[in-house]
Parts: structure tokens; C-alpha cells; sequence
């Protein structure tokens, strides 16, 4: 299985690099298949036009995020890499790895398997498990940097609908 | 000023306390409200699934700002499920006095014949203000987890006095 490849050498690398103490740039390069690879099951799950829509949304979703979290992770070993900081960004990013490696692939297991709603519930958790744990590292993208890969008036329509929608919920309560 | 609002601005008095099933429940109300509103709204879902997924992680990330200005508070779940059986007699009754509510046309008997149209309108709009909150409880029961949620609020409150 390639994508569970690609996540042993990311896991391997992490390693040898806090062995060291020293990022080891070589890293991008395995950050940037993981992304691709990413990319394209985030195309795959929004083109299952035969799943429920809220699920096929969900396993997006969250190949979107991993996708996110890897970005900002090669961002973060660039950057050290390039000033020469203290390598902290190896710690951090060996906490999240092994959470990123889990969720990705129970999603990609789903590819070949009956989705039923325990499964889907399991990813959710994994999901929020993933994005706090990348929260506590600075490794989630904050609300403007992800505004830039989408059309914004689209946004501002879709958020302001959703805005009544969640409004007339509560006051139904 | 918001409630959210005013916990911020009141911060050092530790005024804004939450739980864990509060938190959990939370995130899973706003999970529910964006796979709602795809399916109320979704055109093309290459299109409409990048959308939601950034409103989702905006709101994620609001709902997890505003927790961070919350104090978990731990509750004893022995003490909980006291209060629990408690919450949910409390709406059995509830809803057993919405069924017997008087209905508007009930109430028409002694109205003179040419004013019981204009009558039951008034009855009808009366007994929808009145009576809201309980003839709710028929269209939409309460949920579990929101009966527990009520049954820390009562756990916490005792702590408290």
C-alpha cells in the first residue's frame, strides 16, 4: 500500500531527524507525496455521487484537514530549516504524525469496504482528536490562511444561510 | 453584549464554567448543522464540499476560543444520574400538560356565533404565545443528551450553594 509507505518513511525520517537533532530537508519531498495523495482522495470522496452526502462529506473533510496539517507541517520544516531554529518542529510533528497516519489510512481502508455510521463516528473523533492535537503545535491553518484556496463570495453566501439556519435552530430550542 | 461576550470581559471572576458532555455536544450540534445545511444547500459537491469544509474548521475554531475561556468543571456521575430520573419525570409531566391543554376551539363554546372565526384566531395566536415552550415539547421532544446536560446544570448548581 503506497499511501501506508509513504507514512512509514515520514515515521522513519521523524525519527532519524530527533535522533539527530537536525531536520533533515529531505522531508518535504515525503510531505509532498503525502499531500498529492491527499489531493487526490479529497477528489475521489467528493465524487462519490452514490454515498449518502454527509458521509462522502466527512471522509472529505477530513483528508481535506490531513492535507492541511502536512501543508503546514512542511511549511514549519522549511522555515526551521532555513533559519536555522532550534528544531522543535521534529517534537511536534512526531505527536502528530502517527494520529495523521491513522486517520488516513482507516479512510483510505473505506475505499473497499461498507461505510456504516460507527465507522463514520470513528473517523469524527479521529478527525477531532487530529486537528486539536495540531492545534496545541501550531500545525492547523488559521480561518484567513484558508480563505485563499476558495471563492469568497461564494463563502460569505453559504456561511451567511448557514448563519440563519444554526440561529433558527436555536431558537427553536 | 452576548453571554460569550460577557464571560470574556468578566474573565478573572471564573464566571464561565462548562463540561465535558457540553463540550462533546457542542462540537457534534455543529457537525450536525453543517451535514444539514449540505444537504439543504449542496449544487456541486466538488464545489459546496470545500466551502462547508472551511465554515466547518472556522466555526471549529470559534467553538474551541470560546471553550478556552470555560472552566471544565468535573461532575459526579453517581450524583448526575440521581438528578436524571428527576429530569426525565419532570418532562413526562411536562408533556402530559401539553397534551391536556385546553385547544382553541374548546374554548369557543360561549363566543356568539358571527365572532368565533375572529374568536379562534385570537385564542389560537393567544395559546401559541402562552403555551409555546410546552406544545414545543409535543413537535419536538427533548434529547438525551440535552435532559443530561440539565441533570450537571442541577449537580453543578448544588455544588455551588
Amino acid at each position: 500500500m503506497e499511501v501506508g509507505n509513504d507514512f512509514v518513511s515520514l515515521v522513519d525520517l521523524l525519527g532519524k531527524m530527533e535522533e539527530e537533532k537536525k531536520v533533515d530537508v529531505s522531508i518535504v519531498g515525503v510531505l509532498d507525496k503525502l499531500i498529492a495523495n491527499c489531493k487526490s482522495d479529497e477528489r475521489f470522496w467528493a465524487e462519490r455521487e452514490d454515498m449518502p452526502v454527509d458521509e462522502s462529506f466527512l471522509l472529505y473533510h477530513s483528508v481535506r484537514n490531513s492535507r492541511l496539517i502536512l501543508q503546514k507541517m512542511k511549511t514549519q520544516f522549511i522555515s526551521a530549516e532555513k533559519n536555522h531554529e532550534n528544531p522543535i518542529v521534529i517534537d511536534h510533528a512526531i505527536e502528530v504524525a502517527p494520529l495523521l497516519s491513522e486517520l488516513f489510512q482507516s479512510i483510505c481502508s473505506l475505499k473497499e469496504q461498507a461505510i456504516t455510521p460507527q465507522k463514520i463516528s470513528f473517523i469524527s473523533n479521529k478527525l477531532k482528536a487530529l486537528r486539536n492535537m495540531a492545534n496545541r503545535f501550531g500545525m492547523l491553518p488559521s480561518p484567513k490562511e484558508e480563505l485563499t484556496e476558495i471563492n469568497k463570495e461564494k463563502l460569505e453566501r453559504s456561511f451567511s444561510r448557514f448563519a440563519d439556519t444554526v440561529r433558527a435552530m436555536f431558537v427553536e430550542v | 453584549m452576548g453571554l460569550i461576550g460577557f464571560v470574556k470581559k468578566h474573565l478573572s471572576k471564573r464566571i464561565g464554567i462548562v463540561t465535558a458532555t457540553i463540550e462533546e455536544q457542542a462540537y457534534n450540534a455543529l457537525e450536525r448543522a453543517v451535514k444539514d445545511e449540505l444537504k439543504n444547500q449542496l449544487v456541486d459537491r466538488a464545489t459546496d464540499f470545500q466551502i462547508f469544509s472551511v465554515i466547518f474548521n472556522i466555526c471549529e475554531d470559534r467553538l474551541r476560543n470560546i471553550l478556552s475561556i470555560l472552566r471544565r468543571e468535573p461532575v459526579d456521575p453517581k450524583e448526575v444520574s440521581k438528578n436524571i430520573k428527576k429530569v426525565f419525570d419532570m418532562y413526562e409531566g411536562l408533556t402530559e400538560a401539553a397534551y391536556d391543554l385546553p385547544k382553541p376551539e374548546g374554548l369557543l363554546t360561549f363566543i356568539p356565533r358571527g365572532f368565533k372565526a375572529v374568536a379562534f384566531d385570537i385564542f389560537k395566536t393567544q395559546d401559541e404565545i402562552i403555551n409555546s415552550q410546552l406544545t414545543n415539547l409535543l413537535r419536538k421532544p427533548v434529547e438525551i443528551s440535552d435532559k443530561i446536560i440539565l441533570a450537571e446544570a442541577i449537580y453543578l448548581l448544588n455544588q455551588y450553594k
